[in-house]
């Protein structure tokens, strides 16, 4: 399966701030995160197709993954 | 004094009225209890400010404590702090900042000054090796602050010698004007550099050959070398070692939390321009830190004509997320060069950034509704997004000239002249400005800004999207942790819009926590739950390595509460009350730009999560302190100063 995702600000690890990912069909978004480099350490806020996830979620084809750091104060 | 360690033992005392110093010599009791920063600034505002004192009297004094931490080796314990009465939000004024004065307070031998009264002709003070100095200031009054720190260290023969300052914009009582050292590092909040002015003391300037005596130096040393040695394997510090706090910018925004068009919006079309990304293409010329701090995450900014637009002098630093949130999107100014040379501007003359920023946001408006009479705005072109009207302005309020005269009262007070009920669109609470964290996508955040005991504030305790428990990756590296509240006994995710009992509950303890890293006066970088390189169990360890005491989470979360607590005791004896734990009117209408267009924090649950906060602090219906609280903290004198009898 093809699935699109986008990187906003910084993320430990992450090289590339947008492009497609194939990945095996029953891959979990960490699987994504493992392979575009992203430390499953950074906190982040992660969106599929608009809805607030985790790690542990199951992708599907076509799926949109938008990766934003959790950040406030200073 | 023999038996203290972290601390020197000696506090002074100034008097600018008649020109006298004395030594404070306090007992290890004493320096147990209150342990630093704020708590030493406390002790003394709450025991010798008057009630309901004018803040520009000679009767308010101005107190500088460092804690037992600062000057050691362990990275993030550069800081201190500096609290009075404040002449912005009439109760308490308080900030901290790192950089390299605290330090060097503490070589030269003292842990804090105590300012009291007046002086009639500009002074400042020179403080070395134990020795305390008046000096003639009328040479370096009316100048920039770069100016006035390279004539300090000519006359006095010393390039070492660290500064700590109001700048011109205190001296002209600007209610928002700051402190600062190293001319970029910045007591930013409440206008304490207008107290400074207030009392004709432009500089403390100091310098020492001493060192902190600590109990064991190896494990600080080994603490110091594991932490450089894994500060890049920790995912948000390296955040702060690659793009620094600016890097918020782009984050906040695509979720809907960046102030924009003065707090009407959540997200703004030209974030990109302000971004850290952006300020590093082409302005950053180098990386800058505090002392002992491995970290980097300050920033300088270089700008030259004709190359640029603006010449920016690189010694005034870099805005960091907040100045360029509130002088940038809030102001919907997009060019990164002219929110770079405001920033720089409002570190030449004094200013805090952020209430610079909401102030004038703040005029934009109302010149856009059509509020400011035409004879204060002066035919002053005041429009959403003009670069060189945030410039020309951040100017004027430093000089108080035309309009900026009546901004440099702060954009509540503004209001209040221009009539037409203007006021109603000051972003602030207490009458200071927010910071720039949309509180409508947190509402944890929003009841924080209220119950304040400075107003706007966003760091009295962590923001709610840490603790949703969605999304959350693995919580544990290797010898560190992130966002981890487990060990405050706070397992249940909250929600992030909305109140909860349980988000309640974690703010009291957050709050008591924050509290503490400002009594230990510890970079929030490096300790507080979301960010936290230094765990709980390693900064036991280090405070016992530096005191000699044997301490525990306890004792130490015990210290913030008792900061907590006598700070709100400081604000009910100059006056505020209950009703000044309130939120602006807009942040109970809906967004309307930005993820979060449409929401509002909802005002009935406000009210009732206000009361419930109230109660799990031990306090009454009126957020009064019960006496029982202050026995509880081993603080029973505090009832007396409120006139409390148990």
């Amino acid at each position: 399966m093809n699935v699109s995702y986008r990187v906003t600000g910084y993320v430990k690890g992450s090289k590339k701030k947008s492009g497609e990912c194939r990945l095996p069909s029953g891959a979990a978004i960490k699987t994504l995160f493992e392979q575009i480099g992203i430390d499953t350490t950074s906190p982040v806020i992660i969106l599929q197709n608009g809805k607030r996830r985790n790690l542990d979620v199951l992708l599907n084809d076509h799926d949109e993954i938008k990766i934003i750091p959790i950040v406030g104060g200073g | 004094m023999a038996d203290l360690c972290g601390h020197t033992g000696k506090i002074i005392r100034v008097n600018l009225t008649d020109k006298t110093t004395t030594i404070i010599e306090n007992d290890w009791r004493w320096y147990r209890t209150y342990m630093g920063g704020r708590n030493i600034a406390l002790y003394y505002l709450l025991k010798e400010v008057p009630k309901n004192v004018n803040p520009y009297s000679s009767e308010n004094k101005l107190v500088i404590a460092t804690s037992f931490l600062t000057g050691t080796k362990i990275p993030g314990t550069s800081r201190f702090t500096v609290a009075t009465k404040s002449p912005l939000n009439d109760g308490l004024g308080e900030a901290e900042a790192g950089g390299w004065w605290g330090p060097e307070l503490k070589f030269a031998g003292f842990d804090g000054i105590i300012i009291e009264g007046v002086s009639t002709e500009p002074v400042y003070l020179w403080i070395h090796d134990g020795e305390v100095e008046f000096r003639g200031g009328g040479s370096i009054w009316g100048k920039d602050t770069g100016e006035v720190q390279n004539r300090i260290r000519e006359e006095l023969g010393d390039k070492k010698i660290r500064v700590l300052q109001c700048g011109p914009a205190g001296e002209q009582l600007v209610r928002y004007a700051n402190i600062m050292n190293e001319c970029r590092h910045f007591c930013g909040r409440t206008g304490m550099g207008a107290v400074m002015g207030s009392k004709k003391l432009r500089a403390i300037a100091v310098r020492g050959n001493g060192r902190v005596l600590v109990k064991d130096e190896n494990l600080i040393k080994e603490y110091a070398k594991w932490f450089a040695q894994n500060m890049n394997d920790h995912p948000i510090i390296k955040g702060s070692i690659e793009l620094g706090t600016a890097r918020y910018i782009l984050p906040l925004n695509e979720m809907g939390l960046l102030p924009t068009k003065n707090f009407q919006g959540g997200s703004f079309e030209g974030a990109a321009g302000i971004s850290s990304e952006r300020m590093h293409e082409d302005l950053v010329e180098k990386r800058e830190t505090c002392y002992a701090c491995p970290i980097r995450c300050k920033r300088a900014v270089k700008g030259e004509k004709p190359n640029n637009r603006f010449d920016i002098d690189s010694n005034y630093g870099a805005p960091e997320y907040e100045s360029m949130a509130s002088l940038g999107s809030n102001c919907m100014v997009d060019d990164v060069e002219a929110v770079c040379k405001a920033n720089e501007l409002c570190a030449k003359y004094g200013l805090d950034t952020i209430s610079t920023g909401v102030t004038i946001a703040f005029a934009m408006e109302c010149a856009e509704k059509g509020l400011i009479p035409e004879e204060m705005l002066g035919g002053f072109d005041l429009e959403f997004g003009s670069g060189e009207a945030l410039v020309r302005l951040t100017e004027m309020i430093a000089r108080r000239e035309g309009i900026g005269n009546v901004l440099a009262d702060g954009s509540y007070r503004a209001g209040l002249a221009f009539g037409n009920n203007a006021e109603q669109y000051s972003m602030s609470t207490k009458k200071q400005e927010l910071p720039a964290h949309e509180a409508r996508g947190k509402w944890g955040v929003a009841l924080m800004y209220a119950v304040s005991p400075t107003g706007g504030d966003h760091l009295n305790a962590a923001h709610d999207y840490w603790f949703e428990g969605e999304g959350h990756p693995e919580k544990r590296l290797q010898n560190m942790e992130i966002i981890d509240v487990n060990d405050l006994g706070c397992i249940t995710p909250v929600p992030a819009a909305a109140f909860t009992e349980e988000k309640i509950r974690l703010l009291s303890y957050l709050q008591h926590l924050w509290s503490m890293y400002n009594v230990l006066d510890i970079c929030i970088f490096m300790g507080v739950p979301e960010y936290r390189m230094m765990t709980l169990k390693q900064l036991v360890e280090l405070v016992e390595a530096v005191t000699g005491w044997t301490t525990s989470v306890f004792e130490l979360t015990k210290a913030g509460e008792r900061g907590v607590n006598m700070a709100r005791a400081f604000i009910i004896r100059q006056g505020l009350t209950d009703s000044d734990d309130n939120l602006p009117k807009r942040l109970f209408e809906p967004l309307t730009t930005g993820a979060f267009k449409g929401t509002a924090v909802n005002k009935e649950a406000f009210e009732k999560a206000k009361k419930q906060y109230y109660a799990t602090m031990g306090w009454d219906v009126k957020g009064v302190p019960y006496p029982g609280k202050f026995l509880e903290l081993g603080i029973p004198w505090v009832n007396e100063m409120l006139g409390a009898v148990i």
